[in-house]
């Protein structure tokens, strides 16, 4: 008897296969199997509490082609959940998170996430990030797994990146719908509220990048350590400073000046990748990849520009 | 000391206690005396020795005797603030005659006893100086401290008539030299267990075979009350056992003491569950799917050394033998696992030192064991190895084969393969991933039943929910006190549980206290076994 066998007991909670179209908006779902090192959200699917986090859903597929659209969330309390685990230095400024989606065993995509920082709070970060699955990937009484984990990044963006990046993000929610694959899932676009993109397996050979400048993210609160610093009083002072820090931080005008250039590294094997870079007159960059990836690429600015968001889009390689 | 408590409201637990004791107690009728210890700053520790000795008390009238103080490198290495007043307050609420600080006395003697005490010694070092091997020349203090606690030992129990000895541990200087004199002179030993509600083992001189340590002697007891009184109830226990299977899973109910929280909880039902997520974590290591996956769990590495059957000299040899024998075996992935309490173990960065040895071999991941969830440890490990970890209760009573190389409380209950000599160690480590790749079970359905009725056992069965010990987790201080007050004060303790099971326990000479009594021949025939759990209710 395989190892497995005896798992069970007779209290287990009974698992509903979801139909199809899918659209998981709770962990609460009894559609929800498996929740590994995350936890179940009431309206998100589920938030993660390990350097990487895996939902598995039970999906009661044909078999067919199938879309998953999988979006992933950064908010306040995600960084809290990472400021308590990962303990950083009370100067180091918020930094971007980098994740892989893993499903089905095999990495369909990445995305970074960046929050945009305002004068008294940070905004959150959404990015839906949509794959596609082979026919035979999702049958009947099959299982959707999804994975958000820590990926290998290059060493060039190594300190501009957040480490153990999955710890605290959300999974809003996943979405599937059985259809053949026409196109490629177009990738994530528009701004990415930092100096790095990621272009998704599988997309369109050219990318058009601008940037705007954002202001700089201050440091992260950390929860009070020791049993002084947890009193309401100090509390309240600790509250008060970090919000002075934040403006004294966004005041001070910053110019993140021109496109530095663009780095590309595969986030699966941690390669760099060839590129042709174009630059346009209005300070846009296009970049051009000799064939279409075939794993998550991280883009970068070649010089760290902290205070520059970057947008991204597709342009067909005639342009 | 661990009493981070309201001043009034230790005050008051003070009061209800010592008015409750004075008149639940028979006054002494002949010179017996009950020693007791206090050497542990957790006010839960102490709670329990003193309601079993009270207990003992009740039946055969006696004077409490308790053993307590504190020594540097207790107090640097472990405690916080012990203090010996705050002690005594407590003892004497429940009728302690007489409060000892034995460090005292101990630090101004160079007395020697009449028996060796240097593997004590030894292990109590190398846990004080939290170091992985234990040391040929402890420090010389160390070694006074350790003969001079023997003595004074044997001076009490022999100058007194002894009736039992009540003890929170078994093991290092101040408690494992106790246990070692009473043992000598044919007394009683209590050992009360700091987990559950009130949870005790005991080894009396009757059934001491003085083959094997404490511990070991309580292995061989405790395997003969499964066979002969457990085992022949399964059927009967079948629907609470699974209830209880199901808690361990969620990580309700104790022991879960070595890993909280979310994570500790597990979803898998099935092996298709297990697979899915298998091919997602073992990515995640870069491990092979198909290629049998071990997991080595590595202990507390200066845990009481030697108080029990180990087939290497420390821990510490057990787990760097095995990565050395694992270094060769490329055909299996192995995953060793840290202790997550390791910090409070070991100063010498043992693990990671270890894991750097190792870094060239792919084959083989060191992790703490704690960035791990239960989820991913279940759909990974094929085949666990540990000496007495809890894995060897928890794994085989959902049917993952382990492998013991050393004996623990349940290792003669006959849940995993317990091997007895290094030489069979390594060679059952090798037939059992030949099993494993083969797809062969290691594990039957009678050892995943016995497995999960020494979870009943240990969680249930000797467990004994009495008012008098609250349970382990009712803390704070305050709470807890507030909660004792409630008990001495306004809980009748007629027919309470404490006093049943204790007497039960001492009267028949039975190794471990029951919730109910266990002997006899199962008087019910064999329940359908219910299939839902609706059906149960």
């Amino acid at each position: 008897m395989s190892i497995g066998s005896w798992f069970g007991t007779i209290y287990d909670e009974p698992v509903v296969p979801a139909g199809l179209p899918l659209d998981l908006t709770t962990g609460m779902s009894p559609s929800v199997t498996i929740v590994d090192q995350m936890v179940r959200g009431q309206r998100i699917v589920g938030r993660i509490n390990g350097e990487w986090g895996a939902i598995a859903v039970k999906i009661n597929g044909t078999g067919a082609p199938a879309r998953v659209t999988v979006s992933i969330g950064l908010d306040e309390m995600g960084t809290r959940w990472w400021a308590d685990r990962v303990r950083p230095s009370r100067f180091a400024p918020e930094l971007p998170r980098l994740v892989s989606l893993r499903a089905q065993g095999r990495i369909r995509g990445a995305a970074v996430l960046a929050r945009r920082q305002g004068w008294r709070a940070a905004g959150g970060a959404t990015v839906a990030l949509s794959f596609d699955l082979e026919p035979g990937e999702l049958s009947a009484d099959g299982m959707l797994i999804v994975e958000l984990a820590e990926t290998r990044r290059p060493s060039w963006a190594d300190e501009r990146l957040s480490a153990r990046s999955a710890v605290g993000l959300r999974i809003n929610s996943i979405a599937v719908r059985e259809e053949p694959a026409s196109s490629p899932a177009p990738g994530p676009y528009g701004s990415t509220g930092c100096d790095f993109a990621v272009v998704q397996p599988g997309g369109p050979l050219a990318y058009r990048i601008g940037g705007t400048g954002v202001p700089p993210a201050p440091p992260l609160p950390l929860s009070p350590r020791n049993r002084i610093t947890r009193q309401k009083p100090a509390r309240a002072v600790f509250k008060l400073s970090r919000a002075a820090r934040r403006v004294a931080v966004r005041a001070v005008p910053r110019n993140p000046g021109e496109l530095s250039g663009v780095l590309a590294a595969d986030l699966v094997t941690g390669e760099p990748v060839p590129t042709e870079v174009i630059r346009h007159a209005g300070g846009d960059i296009d970049v051009r990849f000799a064939e279409s990836p075939v794993h998550p690429v991280l883009l970068g600015a070649a010089e760290p520009q902290p205070t520059l968001s970057w947008r991204i889009g597709p342009v067909s390689v005639e342009s | 000391m661990l009493l981070n408590a309201n001043k009034q409201e230790w005050k008051h637990f003070l009061n209800a206690a010592e008015v409750f004791w004075q008149k639940n107690l028979p006054a002494p009728t002949d010179d017996g005396v009950i020693y007791v210890e206090a050497f542990h700053q957790d006010l839960r520790v102490t709670l329990r020795n003193l309601a079993v000795a009270n207990a003992i008390r009740k039946i055969r009238p006696a004077k409490l005797i308790v053993f307590t103080g504190v020594e540097e490198a207790w107090a640097k290495t472990l405690w916080q603030g012990f203090d010996v007043a705050t002690m005594r307050e407590f003892t004497e609420a429940y009728g302690a005659s007489e409060t000892i600080d034995v460090w005292d006395i101990v630090r101004r003697s160079d007395a020697t006893p009449s028996f060796d005490v240097s593997e004590n010694i030894r292990a109590t070092d190398a846990r004080l100086a939290k170091l992985p091997r234990l040391r040929q020349d402890p420090p010389a203090d160390r070694v006074r401290y350790g003969n001079a606690l023997a003595a004074y030992y044997e001076q009490q129990f022999r100058a007194n008539n002894v009736v039992a000895l009540v003890t929170s541990h078994v093991d290092y200087d101040q408690w494992g030299l106790a246990v070692d004199v009473a043992r000598r002179e044919r007394i009683p030993v209590i050992h009360t267990q700091q987990t559950g509600c009130l949870k005790a083992y005991a080894l009396f001189p009757e059934h001491d075979t003085h083959t094997e340590t404490f511990r070991g002697e309580l292995t061989r007891q405790i395997g003969e009350v499964f066979e002969t009184q457990v085992w022949p109830r399964r059927e009967k226990l079948r629907p609470v056992t699974e209830l209880i299977a199901w808690r361990a899973k969620v990580n309700l109910g104790r022991p879960s003491w070595w890993r909280g929280g979310t994570n500790a909880s597990v979803d898998l039902n099935n092996p298709a569950e297990r697979a899915l997520l298998r091919s997602h974590t073992a990515a995640r290591f870069g491990f092979d799917l198909e290629r049998p996956i071990v997991a080595v769990f590595n202990h507390a590495v200066s845990d009481a050394l030697g108080t029990n059957r180990e087939l290497f000299p420390t821990l510490a040899d057990w787990f760097t033998e095995t990565a050395a024998w694992a270094a060769g075996r490329e055909d299996t992935q192995w995953l060793f696992l840290d202790h997550p309490s390791q910090r409070l173990y070991d100063s010498t960065d043992f693990f990671d030192q270890l894991a750097k040895q190792h870094k060239k071999s792919k084959h083989m991941v060191f992790r703490p064991s704690a960035t791990l969830s239960k989820n991913a440890l279940w759909s990974l490990t094929d085949l666990g190895v540990t000496v007495r970890g809890s894995v060897s209760n928890e794994l085989p009573a959902y049917g993952i084969p382990v492998i013991q190389a050393g004996w623990s409380e349940w290792s003669s209950c006959g849940l995993s393969t317990v091997v007895d000599s290094a030489d069979a160690y390594f060679k059952t480590l090798d037939s059992s991933i030949t099993a494993v790749r083969d797809r062969v079970a290691l594990v039957t359905e009678e050892q995943v039943q016995r497995a999960r009725l020494w979870l009943w056992l240990y969680r249930s069965g000797s467990d004994v929910v009495t008012p008098q010990v609250p349970q382990w987790e009712v803390w704070p201080a305050n709470t807890l006190l507030k909660t004792m007050r409630a008990t001495f004060r306004h809980i009748e303790s007629d027919a309470d549980p404490l006093f049943e099971t204790v007497e039960r326990m001492w009267t028949r000479r039975e190794p471990m206290l029951t919730r109910s009594d266990l002997s006899g021949v199962p008087a019910i025939a064999p329940a359908e076994v219910p299939r839902t759990p609706a059906e149960i209710s």
